[in-house]
């Protein structure tokens, strides 16, 4: 059984240590930009200690260690936009996630608006984002991935 | 004259500033040094496996961006467009570029580059167009 330690049972599933988060990074969108700058924002900032990432093109670039990311990890995936090309190309190539964000449904939730462009991201609004998307690896923690 | 758009794809490289120099020279070249020339396509596309962004891979040229040995963009062009895009890497820009050393240079962080770092994104830029012309002329 997955995140779960040897000789316990679903309903005492060890917490996982770090949760996988990985933007799509899309660079012909700015809400692509934001969803690196908040997976930075987690990793520098906010959870350090509990982010995991990788970059979303190395599944194909890369080995089948690098494939495994989403078995080893619990993982949510951030897309800018209804494409979700961060959350299809996870469970393409690694496996299923735990739970895909997008940027737009995060901001009308928060009631923000987009902010920024392309090659400049708004820090406030990732800051105020990246705070969202940690109540939500908080809440995988809890559920033991 | 080739009447193309050439399409400029960075790496999506999130751990080192290498990814952000990658992302920001394909900026200042599409927006800025030859905006009605170039456009860009978002990475991520090839990897869903996008039917609009392959079908443009195959009426156009590519240009990839890559900041590491991995070579993410390169390879993930390759697996869908019918030519290899031209590949420019920061350590190709290093070999080019004897004087410049990676350790003396203050690049940055993935979230804001410094004047070494920038620096490079010049430089990439430069090498793009570059590359563009180059291609171009070949096809007058």
């Amino acid at each position: 059984m997955k995140w779960t330690e040897e000789g316990t049972n679903m309903s005492e599933r060890a917490a996982p240590k770090r949760i996988g988060v990985i933007a799509c990074c899309g660079e012909d969108l700015p809400e692509g930009t934001l969803t690196r700058a908040i997976v930075r924002v987690l990793m520098e900032e906010i959870k350090p200690n509990e982010t995991a990432t990788i970059c979303l093109p190395l599944f194909l670039a890369g080995d089948e260690q690098e494939r495994t990311f989403a078995q080893t990890f619990p993982t949510l995936t951030l897309d800018g936009c209804e494409k979700q090309c961060a959350k299809i190309g996870t469970e393409k190539y690694s496996h299923a996630v735990a739970c895909g964000l997008i940027i737009p449904d995060i901001l009308k939730k928060l009631h923000l608006d987009m902010k920024g462009t392309k090659d400049r991201y708004d820090p406030d609004l990732a800051r105020k984002l990246a705070l969202e998307v940690a109540k939500r690896m908080n809440r995988l923690k809890r559920k033991g991935g | 004259m080739m009447k193309q758009t050439f399409l400029i794809i960075p790496c999506s490289g999130i751990g080192k500033a290498y990814g952000t120099i990658c992302r920001e020279a394909a900026y200042e070249v599409v927006e800025k040094r030859k905006p009605k020339l170039s456009r860009l396509l978002c990475l991520a596309l090839l990897v869903k496996g996008d039917e609009e962004a392959i079908s443009l891979l195959k009426e156009n040229p590519a240009i990839a961006l890559d900041g590491c040995a991995k070579r993410c963009a390169c390879k993930n062009i390759e697996r869908v467009a019918p030519e290899p895009p031209v590949s420019l890497t920061i350590m190709g820009l290093f070999r080019k570029h004897r004087e410049l050393n990676p350790n003396d240079l203050n690049l940055g962080t993935v979230l804001h580059l410094e004047e070494g770092g920038k620096q490079l994104v010049d430089l990439l830029a430069d090498e793009i167009c570059h590359e563009m012309d180059r291609r171009r002329n070949k096809h007058e």
